[in-house]
């Protein structure tokens, strides 16, 4: 009846949480009424965008191309893909911290919700496939020409949007359902 | 082997009898009455079987064995009954969610088995209390699963005795799955390599319980409860995913 893969998998699952449960600190009972208490710990805390600015412009690589030198041409293009990646752990190393912050939080609400609570596991898990995306980009391809692909990315979206303005509007208003002032049809 | 067998069953029962006699002493039996009350009637069959092996003809004691063996399949679920109650206790809902979800998984495992038992009781009695045990294993494996991922995530705080009680059974129980389940695999050979392994986990599990259960341990109580703070913090952190998705796609467009 039961999938034998599936009842091992059960098995072995709970003795890993359990390993998990056992080896947890017994202090990390945190006084979460600081972070209750604090809003600020909301907020998010990356680096300014100048400074990636800074960092992704090609200048840098401009002037060291020109020195004819492709030992520092290579390691600036690599001192950039360190920075680059260094700069995305951190933004996954914020998000870790939210989600610990509000798990911490919430574990003694009384009103806690399992659908608010799975939305919010979706909401972390599309921000670390963005974030594992743009980490194999830059892996693979360097910053560089990540920001340079992101930018075409964006031209097309703009063009791919104009042209669907277009077909909208050589269709006619009268074919395309319209939408009334209260929100209904 | 037979000698080890004895030895195994001998140490097996002092453990029980030890701690019972520890949450006698120690005046806690009523504190966790699932838990104590599965011992209690673990070590009564015990006293059963024994009685009838040696007064009763072979086939009285088969009865009596797989009857046995029925009941304390069902009682064991009040052991993961108790390690809910004990741990969602300052937590109303879930604690009432959790009793509604675990009435009703108790409720149609044992409705299936009656269903199985009608007919030829006697004779169905053995591969019924087999599949009644597995069965129910398997539902306990997934319970186990939800309340041990559960007080992973949130870092729920657990005293010595819930956590002795969650680390035993859920070590014996994701064994007896594990073991079950590569004897059905691998059929009659692994037989012994079964039962050795099954009763090795079951002894693990009361030394784990005989240390854990020494003394009363009470469950940290959470500090105080948030009230209808939930949605607030919910929003917050919503936003606050937002902010940081929107934050690494723009960032990278020049």
């Amino acid at each position: 009846m039961m999938n034998f893969a599936f009842v091992i998998a059960g098995g072995v699952a709970l003795l890993f949480f359990l390993w998990l449960v056992l080896r947890r600190n017994a202090s990390d009972t945190a006084a979460h009424h600081d972070y209750v208490a604090n809003p600020s710990a909301y907020w998010v805390r990356l680096p300014p965008r100048a400074l990636l600015d800074r960092f992704l412009s090609p200048e840098d690589v401009e002037y060291a191309a020109e020195l004819n030198s492709p030992a520092l041409l290579r390691r600036v293009v690599r001192e950039r893909r360190r920075l680059a990646a260094a700069w995305l752990r951190q933004t996954r190393r914020e998000a870790g911290r939210l989600f610990l912050l509000h798990v911490r939080t919430v574990r003694q609400a009384e009103g806690l919700r399992p659908a608010a609570e799975v939305n919010l596991v979706f909401a972390a898990a599309s921000f670390l496939v963005v974030y594992a995306v743009m980490m194999t980009a830059v892996g693979l391809y360097g910053p560089l020409h990540t920001r340079r692909f992101l930018e075409s990315l964006q031209s097309l979206a703009n063009i791919l949007s104009n042209l669907g303005g277009r077909i909208a509007e050589s269709i006619g208003p009268a074919l395309v359902p319209q939408l009334d002032g209260r929100g209904g049809r | 082997m037979r000698l080890m067998d004895n030895a195994l069953w001998w140490v097996g029962n002092l453990l029980i009898v030890l701690v019972l006699y520890r949450a006698w002493r120690g005046k806690f039996l009523t504190r966790y009455p699932y838990f104590f009350g599965y011992l209690g009637l673990v070590a009564c069959f015990v006293v059963v079987r024994v009685y009838l092996r040696a007064e009763t003809t072979t086939r009285a004691f088969g009865i009596g064995y797989w009857i046995s063996e029925f009941l304390s399949a069902i009682a064991g679920f009040g052991i993961t009954w108790q390690i809910y109650a004990t741990i969602l206790a300052p937590y109303r809902g879930a604690c009432r969610m959790a009793r509604a979800v675990l009435g009703v998984l108790c409720t149609l495992v044992l409705v299936n088995a009656i269903m199985e038992l009608t007919g030829n009781v006697v004779q169905n009695l053995g591969p019924t209390t087999v599949e009644l045990e597995r069965n129910l294993r398997f539902v306990q494996t997934l319970l186990l699963l939800a309340i041990t991922g559960l007080t992973v995530h949130y870092r729920l705080p657990l005293g010595r005795n819930v956590r002795s009680m969650l680390a035993g059974y859920g070590f014996y129980i994701g064994c007896v799955v594990i073991v079950l389940s590569l004897r059905s695999q691998w059929g009659q050979d692994f037989e012994r390599g079964k039962d050795l392994l099954q009763r090795s986990a079951y002894l693990t599990s009361l030394a784990v319980w005989c240390v854990g259960m020494w003394s009363y341990s009470r469950n940290p109580v959470p500090e105080t409860l948030i009230e209808a703070d939930y949605n607030r913090i919910s929003e917050q952190t919503s936003r606050a995913f937002g902010r940081l998705r929107e934050h690494v796609t723009q960032s990278w467009r020049p």
